[in-house]
């Protein structure tokens, strides 16, 4: 099934991208942004939060952002 | 504030204009750039058929003109095509339209306290909790979307950081936060996916990026550190001084304010009152490394005030010398002249008084 996966981490992208069915918002998590902890993301699911176990559906629109950003001067 | 829905779509087609137009004006930009390198490409023919010609007249006194030409011409062109393959590489923008702006603003509605709209300003407004990093704290902050500024920059640039309690720091009042200065946010990090997010028109994402920059510190780049955030306290009287009045004494390494430090006079170095001495003869404050005992006298003597013995080379104040520079060791001792004899042959003798009659 397709969804709108939107990464504000790193260079920050939205695309439509292929998942299993019954995958869940931290299986997806542990996908994409490997090495990174997920109590540092926002992550929502059709703008609203998401618990990790929430399973997907087709046409989800994901988004994750980080909430531990380094700025600069 | 829970804003009125009328108002909402309002600012959501507001909003959906303004990308439109944004897209409109990058898709004018590829015919645009296109024409410019088909402008150079016909004058750099122009200049080739012309050292063409030149070449078989055998005019050999222009051929350095022609070549530089060309050499500008190609240089241009250059320029004009690498600007025109960024333009057509750009992928084709689509602005969404009202109703994913109305969500964007629902969402910001609901995630940020103090939602609204300022139609003056062309901006749209939210704000953020009280914020505190390192036990410092900083105070909610206004985060300030200026639609029109899209045009120019899809930034964040567009955004505007304004301190609600400003807390700023003690050396500059400008700098609200350890990444905020006159009211821009130097998002390091966050800075390509705020700009990703605003060029899709994914608002809300834009806004919880900006926030996630002011709530989380980076030591490695701030303007000013939050260790230095509250100032410094003069080591010799306690005065808090921020970075524009702070002085670090180069021996010590303390910092103190501009009444507790001062300078050698000798060498000019920058030195805390305690790390002063003063010249035994011209009691200016000089540095220990300019100070030399003197032999003979044991006197601190600065530069100025010591010089060596013309004669045995040790070193002296310069007033123990003699005209001839030496040292008072090394100065020949006075013999007493002798007395003179008695009854000698007075050159100029008084003239001896008559006597009394």
């Amino acid at each position: 099934m397709v969804i709108l996966f939107i990464n504000n981490h790193g260079g920050g992208f939205a695309d439509h991208i292929e998942v299993a069915e019954a995958t869940t918002v931290a299986d997806l998590f542990e996908e994409r942004l490997p090495g990174c902890r997920a109590e540092d993301f926002l992550i929502r699911v059709n703008r609203q939060p998401a618990s990790a176990d929430q399973v997907l559906q087709a046409g989800d629109r994901v988004s994750m952002t980080p909430t531990k950003i380094e700025g600069a001067r | 504030m829970t804003q009125p829905t009328r108002l909402l779509l309002r600012a959501a087609g507001r909003l959906s204009n303004f990308w439109r137009s944004r897209a409109q004006l990058l898709a004018r930009e590829e015919p645009y750039r296109l024409r410019y390198v088909r402008h150079h490409l016909e004058a750099l023919q122009g200049a080739l058929d012309r050292l063409d010609k030149a070449h078989g007249l055998g005019l050999e006194l222009v051929l350095p003109t022609l070549r530089l030409e060309i050499l500008g011409h190609l240089e241009r062109l250059r320029q004009a095509g690498s600007e025109a393959k960024d333009a057509m590489l750009r992928p084709g923008v689509q602005a969404p339209g009202a109703g994913a702006f109305l969500e964007e603003l629902r969402q910001l509605e609901d995630d940020f306290a103090d939602f609204s709209v300022d139609w003056r300003q062309k901006a749209i407004r939210v704000t953020t909790e009280p914020i505190t990093l390192r036990d410092i704290y900083l105070g909610p902050f206004a985060i300030q979307f200026h639609w029109e500024r899209l045009l120019h920059q899809p930034d964040v640039s567009c955004f505007d950081i304004v301190a609600l309690d400003p807390h700023p720091a003690a050396a500059n009042d400008r700098v609200t936060h350890p990444h905020v200065k006159d009211r821009s946010l130097c998002a390091g990090d966050a800075s390509v996916p705020i700009r990703k997010a605003l060029e899709q028109g994914r608002l809300a994402d834009a806004f919880y990026l900006v926030r996630s920059v002011l709530e989380h510190y980076n030591p490695g780049s701030p303007h000013i550190a939050l260790d230095e955030w509250e100032g410094t306290d003069c080591h010799d009287c306690g005065r808090n001084v921020g970075d524009d009045d702070r002085w670090c004494c180069e021996a010590c390494g303390c910092d103190f304010c501009d009444d507790c430090i001062g300078n050698c006079a000798s060498c000019d170095a920058t030195r805390c009152h305690g790390c002063l001495m003063r010249c035994d003869v011209c009691n200016e404050p000089c540095c220990a490394r300019c100070l030399e005992t003197c032999a003979g006298s044991g006197n601190e003597c600065c530069r100025h005030c010591r010089a060596s013995c013309s004669q045995c080379g040790a070193t002296v104040a310069r007033d123990d010398c003699d005209e001839a520079g030496r040292c008072p060791s090394c100065q020949p001792t006075s013999i007493p002249e002798p007395n003179p004899p008695e009854n000698t042959h007075d050159p100029d003798p008084e003239p001896a008084r008559p006597a009394s009659p």
